[in-house]
């Protein structure tokens, strides 16, 4: 265990180090280029590979063949490359492939301002890609968190044979903060389910009945593992019948829900009386937690909750909390995505009388606690 | 049984329980992956691969569904992204042999970017490409490779584009091995794989083969035979041929042969010399 | 003059798809189309005159589909079998 003055690029790097990774194939993209750089510099030392794809589709089908080989693979990249790597990231769905994905969120659409903190890519990190399908978002707001769920995410990844995608931004990329930096002793690192049949007798999507997820045989071992971007049987055999269709696609969807009290964080401030509670990730959780504080000396009964897991979202947490408040306050540097989502889960709780405001914050670089509350009067709310 | 008694050769290759595959009759991607196996066969007779470590990995098409056969480690994985995924694999474990078998249009069409890139970092992988003019597929749809002025059934009034002589145009990078033959050459086809097995670096061979049922439809030859015959006549094999010499014309002369043989460093042998590696 | 050699020609009937390729491109012309059915529907190559053989594989070289293998079988006759699920069919002469 060592103490540290990192930013959040360098953290989650170093998380990911500590969890085993091995192979990083990336495409350099501001703001996480320096991510890349870094580990450019350390892994080879440790023995891992850096190679630098000649662009993000390459890198994101690389990391699918490395991870099936073998590997504890990731990549970074911000909102642009990750829409590029969306048919990569079903393609690691499919082939039950565990990978970690870093994207620094950054301001959009398009190339937009490559400098700026943005956090449009909340649906993105889940819907991006086509077809039914599950994984697991993390946004951590702070250099140690990026550190800590990078970890967990590599942790997650290799359990659940699925890729996780870690959302930072461009503020926490390279913001510098204190951080605690555990050594691969001092974490739980969790290793790939290897197959305990003979090459004969094992089929590559045969799943395990307790935790929906195939036992894994990696290319080189001899087991003539077939992997198939085709919808599949348990042989990887192309089969259109419903009969294979449905138990497949309704397992990668349950694989994350099954296992998700190992999955799901989220942390709140000021809740337990709160009668309006802000929801909000990242940087601008951040500065929605000093207005919140602010807001609390001058008496007003304010809290905050920050899902940590995005998707899937802490719910049991969130509606104890939601039942509580009048009022729910979603800041997020977009036009809405969060909000989208505590709405269902509120409309699936039959929580019917709760305000839900969204609050876009379309702007190109971080508010501050006070231009937050600024974008709040003027349009009229009541806190 | 009566039936187990009688084997082919390359059975132990193959997963039995989806023979006879999907192709259609007479599609020269059987042939091609005939051979391809066979060229394994003896190689591992000889004491010189180990199939065990080889990665057979292609791309959508119909070339595409030969990953579903091998009895091999395969993957069939996203359109033109074959080359990618075996690069990734084979930097996670250097001792995996990639062999990347696929279509015309999944290589050097949407996949042409991983094909200059590969090539250019003279990455340690065989490439076979099996060109057979067209998305055969999807239906018949116009490929990099298509003759000009043939139809397709997204140029129903013929091709305006000239097509890409894929093998010679990676003769501008620096990479070890590069020929061309076409299903007529049958056993040569085994001897160019089995050659390039046993040699380093990126190796590229584009194998001419026959649709019958949606090129040679197109053009008017709907008899494998006929089809496989008038190949035969435009696939010309010319030994140490120049840049200059090499055609690609459907017309005339689709020039075939070995077109670079070299043993310049690979991938991995160049990640030694910056002292950088893994292996 | 020294005995001519025999060969064995096997023909896995259920694989083949009936294109054809094998029987044009025999130089002798020994293979036909079959009279039985397999179990995908296709009329199976059989190889009608074996005496013909004369073991240069074209036929074995240019299937798609695995289904023809030509053995050299020392000397005496060649011979030609057709395996079907549960029977052979043997050609001669």
């Amino acid at each position: 265990m060592r103490v540290e003055f990192l930013t959040s690029n360098e953290t989650c790097a170093e998380g990911a180090m500590a969890a085993g990774l091995n192979v990083y194939i990336g495409y350099p993209i501001t703001p996480s280029s320096d991510l890349f750089e870094y580990l450019a510099e350390k892994l080879p030392k440790r023995g891992g590979i850096v190679y630098q794809g000649e662009d993000e589709i390459a890198s994101i089908n690389a990391l699918v063949g490395a991870s099936l080989a073998g590997a504890k693979a990731m990549t970074a990249t911000s909102g642009p490359g990750l829409s590029l790597m969306q048919e990569g990231i079903g393609l690691a769905i499919m082939l039950e492939a565990p990978l970690v994905i870093v994207s620094d969120m950054r301001t959009g659409p398009s190339t937009g301002i490559a400098t700026q903190i943005g956090q449009g890519d909340i649906m993105q990190a889940r819907w991006g890609s086509h077809g039914p399908y599950n994984l697991v978002v993390y946004a951590p707001a702070s250099a140690q968190e990026a550190f800590d769920y990078t970890v967990k995410a590599f942790n997650t990844a290799v359990r659940l044979r699925v890729p996780v995608i870690v959302l930072m931004d461009a503020i926490l990329a390279h913001t510098r903060e204190k951080v605690v930096i555990k050594e691969p002793g001092e974490i739980e690192v969790v290793e790939f389910k290897k197959t305990k049949k003979h090459p004969g007798e094992y089929k590559p999507y045969e799943y395990d009945p307790d935790d929906l997820v195939p036992p894994i045989a990696f290319f080189g071992e001899g087991y003539k593992v077939l992997h198939e971007s085709l919808a599949h049987d348990e042989r990887g055999y192309y089969k259109t019948s419903p009969e294979v269709y449905r138990p497949l696609v309704e397992r990668f969807i349950e694989k994350v829900n099954r296992n998700r009290k190992y999955v799901v964080a989220s942390k709140d401030y000021y809740a337990d009386d709160a009668e309006t509670l802000f929801i909000a990730i990242g940087s601008v959780a951040r500065s929605t937690l000093a207005l919140v504080r602010d807001l609390r000396e001058s008496g007003l009964k304010v809290g905050l909750f920050r899902p940590i897991s995005i998707w899937p979202f802490d719910e049991d947490r969130f509606i104890k909390m939601a039942r509580r408040v009048k009022k729910i306050i979603v800041a997020e540097m977009n036009q809405g995505q969060l909000v989208w989502i505590i709405k269902k889960i509120l409309w699936d709780n039959k929580l019917f009388n709760v305000d839900v405001y969204s609050l876009p914050l379309l702007l190109p670089d971080l508010p501050s606690p006070d231009e937050i509350y600024d974008e709040i009067k003027s349009r009229g709310w009541k806190i | 049984m009566v039936k187990s008694k009688y084997s082919h050769p390359i059975d132990d290759l193959l997963r039995l329980d989806r023979v006879p595959y999907t192709w259609c009759p007479g599609c020269g991607i059987g042939i091609i992956l005939h051979h391809t196996l066979r060229a394994i066969k003896e190689l591992e007779s000889e004491g010189k691969i180990n199939r065990d470590k080889i990665l057979f990995v292609t791309g959508i098409g119909c070339t595409g569904r030969a990953a579903g056969l091998v009895k091999l480690d395969a993957a069939h994985v996203l359109h033109g992204r074959a080359i990618p995924f075996a690069v990734g694999a084979m930097l996670a474990n250097p001792s995996l042999i990639p062999i990347v078998f696929s279509g015309d249009g999944d290589i050097a069409g949407i996949g042409g970017n991983h094909l200059l890139h590969a090539a250019r970092r003279n990455m340690d992988i065989l490439v076979i490409m099996v060109n057979n003019f067209t998305y055969a597929l999807t239906g018949g749809q116009l490929a990099p490779t298509t003759p000009y002025k043939v139809y397709s059934t997204t140029t129903p009034y013929g091709n305006p584009e000239p097509p890409i002589d894929t093998a010679k145009a990676l003769m501008a990078l620096d990479v070890n091995y590069i020929a061309r033959w076409s299903v007529t050459h049958l056993t040569k086809i085994k001897d160019s794989v089995k050659y390039a097995l046993t040699k380093r670096g990126f190796r590229f061979i584009e194998v001419i083969s026959v649709c019958p049922e949606i090129f040679g439809r197109h053009i008017g030859i709907r008899d494998p035979y006929q089809l496989y015959v008038t190949l035969r006549k435009i696939a010309k094999t010319r030994i140490k041929p120049s840049f200059g010499d090499i055609k690609y014309d459907w017309n005339s002369e689709i020039t075939c042969g070995v077109f670079v043989d070299r043993d310049d460093p690979g991938y991995f042998d160049r990640l030694k010399e910056i002292g950088v590696t893994k292996k | 003059m020294s005995a001519k050699k025999a060969y064995e020609i096997t023909v896995l009937a259920n694989r083949c798809k009936e294109c054809g390729l094998c029987i044009s491109i025999c130089p002798t012309k020994v293979l036909a189309v079959g009279s039985k059915p397999n179990l995908k529907g296709f009329y199976a190559t059989v190889p009608k005159y074996p005496d013909k053989c004369i073991g240069c594989k074209l036929c074995e070289y240019i299937c798609p589909d695995y289904v023809l293998i030509v053995k050299e079988d020392g000397g005496g006759k060649s011979i030609g079998r057709v395996i079907w699920n549960d029977e052979v069919d043997v050609y001669e002469g």
